[in-house]
């Protein structure tokens, strides 16, 4: 008696959780958008000249410059945000471009100076890429 | 893709909450006083700085944008320095001989300048003032002008009677006065100002830089580049209260938990680093996971932040696997734990492309064996990008994709058209021999081909379009859309 007791409670709350179930699983998870963004990569220096005043040696005057500078295309992640009905699937790659930056004398413009600044260049191809998540309905 | 665990962040907060109370009871050291925020910060809510416990300097009743008379006055006042146009004239002429890498003349005139601190306390209201902010050369001239009083009136030496902190002050509670382009250029300036290699924004003005940032909260992200250097020149472990704190009561800014995680980092035993996975995955922004990523890459450990970059990595970490790869043994370290991670057969593909983004400039042979032998597409794929980065590519890279696009079906040794058009976009931009020439006719081939998804055809034709002349594209079309 308890057996049945026990197995039609199991069934009973199989049903109550399952009421909102669909065939398959359905993950109720949406694809979250990130935004682009740009990061600096390597090492760091300063863009500039050396001076020594009273005695003291200053480093350099002037910008600082990174190796790289990766830019992460805006795309979609699959991080958990609720969406009944939804799914977060696979959408592709997308390229993760960088640029190169090195010092270099730049025009200050209106004066036909030219200054230390930190120059970035776009570089051709890709350093890697990254997997792109769009959200789906889970009857599809 | 790995979900977010907010309670995990919310516990580790929890944890080191405790570790805040504690400092913000413990005694102030002797001969020091606790003071309260001052005017400027007069009804905004509590400074982030006073969970620090850090005691602020006794003496804040003095004029911040003057210079401090020293207890010991020198035997002969400085001359006067330059005033009004005369100023201008001086500050454009700084600029002029910045601009034109004249050394010698440089030093003498800035030797001239500092020769009266007053002229750098000047300088500084006037640009608070709004003066000069569209006159390129005269900005530079003040940036040159300002960094070099920093660093001499904060360094021994002939100013030593000069209050040099009075100095960073003034010009920490000028900035929110002042508009851009002088804004960022004086912000990047005052955090790399050092004497030998201690910044003068060092780790004593912790407090102050907080406060800028609670009190102006819509220019705070800017007010963070502040913490940038504040621990170079520290022995490892040294100042290491003052950066778990500014962790604690900063866990939502990227760069002050960089920082300060970089410099706990920087103990050799690496005690640090289950912290930062903890952080890590308790994130709730890309830009909090990035930050911590760089301060593992650029300051733990070479060894252990391959490992724990690997193990972290949700595919976002190219910049921080390249900052790894560019240190001292890092590149080294990322190829061990490669092979570490490959003996162990196809676990974990993610780690091992992500350790191949850094392996940039890294020898060629173990690239291209690594495209041709690990078990995963992915990674055959990003060994392949990463080894045609390179203007001395041999030929045998542009080969070994050549090879792999053509057993694409095969799981085992084949790369995904998509991703092989990307390592032929790189062979165009950096070869300069024969294989440029092999590369567009393999992307010409594939945009050709109708067995490929009509996605990645558009995208070798795209990346063709700069290369070649628009009659290679005659007669082509895909999906019935003539290419043009």
């Amino acid at each position: 008696m308890l057996t049945g007791i026990g197995l039609t409670a199991a069934a009973l709350a199989s049903l109550a959780l399952g009421a909102g179930a669909r065939d398959g699983e359905c993950a109720d998870e949406r694809a979250t958008n990130v935004d682009a963004r740009v990061v600096d990569a390597g090492h760091k220096t300063r863009c500039g000249i050396g001076v020594s005043i009273f005695g003291l040696r200053l480093a350099v005057l002037g910008p600082v410059c990174p190796d790289y500078k990766l830019h992460y295309p805006a795309h979609g992640e699959c991080l958990g945000e609720p969406a009944e009905g939804m799914e977060c699937v696979p959408a592709g790659t997308l390229e993760v471009r960088f640029e190169k930056c090195t010092c270099a004398q730049v025009t200050l413009l209106g004066t036909g100076l030219l200054v230390p600044d930190c120059v970035c260049a776009w570089q051709p191809g890709n350093m890697g890429f990254i997997e792109n998540f769009k959200t789906k309905e889970c009857d599809e | 893709m790995k979900p977010t665990r907010p309670w995990h962040g919310l516990a580790l907060v929890a944890a080191l909450g405790l570790i805040v109370l504690w400092l913000a009871l413990a005694p102030p050291r002797a001969g020091e006083a606790r003071v309260a925020p001052d005017s400027a910060d007069a009804g905004r809510s509590a400074s982030p700085s006073a969970a620090l416990g850090a005691p602020l300097a006794a003496n804040e009743e003095r004029d911040p944008l003057r210079a401090r008379d020293a207890a010991d006055p020198p035997a002969e006042p400085p001359a006067a320095g330059p005033r009004g146009d005369e100023l201008v004239r001086a500050l454009a002429e700084l600029g002029r001989l910045y601009a034109a890498r004249d050394v010698p003349a440089l030093q003498a005139r800035l030797e001239q300048l500092l020769a009266d601190p007053e002229t750098a306390f000047e300088v500084l209201a006037l640009l608070s003032a709004g003066a000069w902010r569209d006159d390129g050369a005269v900005l530079h001239g003040v940036f040159v002008l300002l960094e070099s009083a920093l660093v001499c009136y904060n360094a021994p030496g002939p100013f030593e009677a000069v209050d040099g902190r009075a100095l960073v002050v003034a010009v920490l509670r000028a900035l929110p006065l002042i508009d851009e382009p002088a804004f960022s250029g004086l912000i990047e300036r005052l955090a790399a100002a050092a004497v030998g290699d201690r910044p003068v924004l060092d780790l004593s003005y912790l407090r102050e830089i907080l406060d800028l940032r609670a009190a102006w909260p819509e220019r705070a992200a800017s007010f963070s580049a502040l913490f940038e250097n504040l621990a170079r020149g520290l022995a490892a472990g040294e100042g290491y209260e003052e950066f778990y704190s500014l962790l604690v009561t900063e866990l939502s800014d990227p760069v002050a938990v960089r920082v300060a995680l970089a410099a706990l980092l920087r103990l050799e035993d690496g005690r640090f680093l289950p912290l930062a996975e903890e952080l890590f995955r308790g994130a709730e922004s890309a830009e909090l996971r990035a930050a911590i990523a760089q301060a593992v890459a650029s300051t733990a450990p070479v060894d252990r932040a391959a490992e724990v970059l690997a193990r972290l990595t949700d595919g976002l970490q190219h910049a921080q696997l390249l900052t790894l790869g560019t240190r001292a043994g890092g590149l080294e370290a990322l190829e061990r734990e490669y092979d570490e991670l490959a003996a162990g057969g196809d676990q974990d593909p993610l780690a091992r492309r992500m350790l191949v983004t850094g392996m940039l400039g890294g020898d060629e042979g173990r690239l291209l064996a690594i495209a041709t032998s690990d078990p995963n597409a992915s990674v055959r794929a990003q060994a392949l990008l990463t080894a045609s980065l390179s203007k001395d590519a041999s030929p045998a890279v542009f080969e070994t994709l050549r090879a792999a696009y053509e057993l694409r079906d095969d799981p085992a040794l084949g790369v995904q058209p998509e991703l092989a058009v990307m390592a032929a976009q790189n062979v165009l931009g950096y070869d300069t021999g024969g294989a440029r020439e092999q590369a567009k006719g393999f992307l010409l081939w594939i945009a050709a081909d109708e067995t490929i998804a009509a996605a990645v055809r558009w995208k070798a034709v795209n990346t063709l379009r700069d290369w070649v002349a628009p009659e290679a594209f005659a007669g082509l079309a895909i999906d019935g859309e003539p290419v043009q």
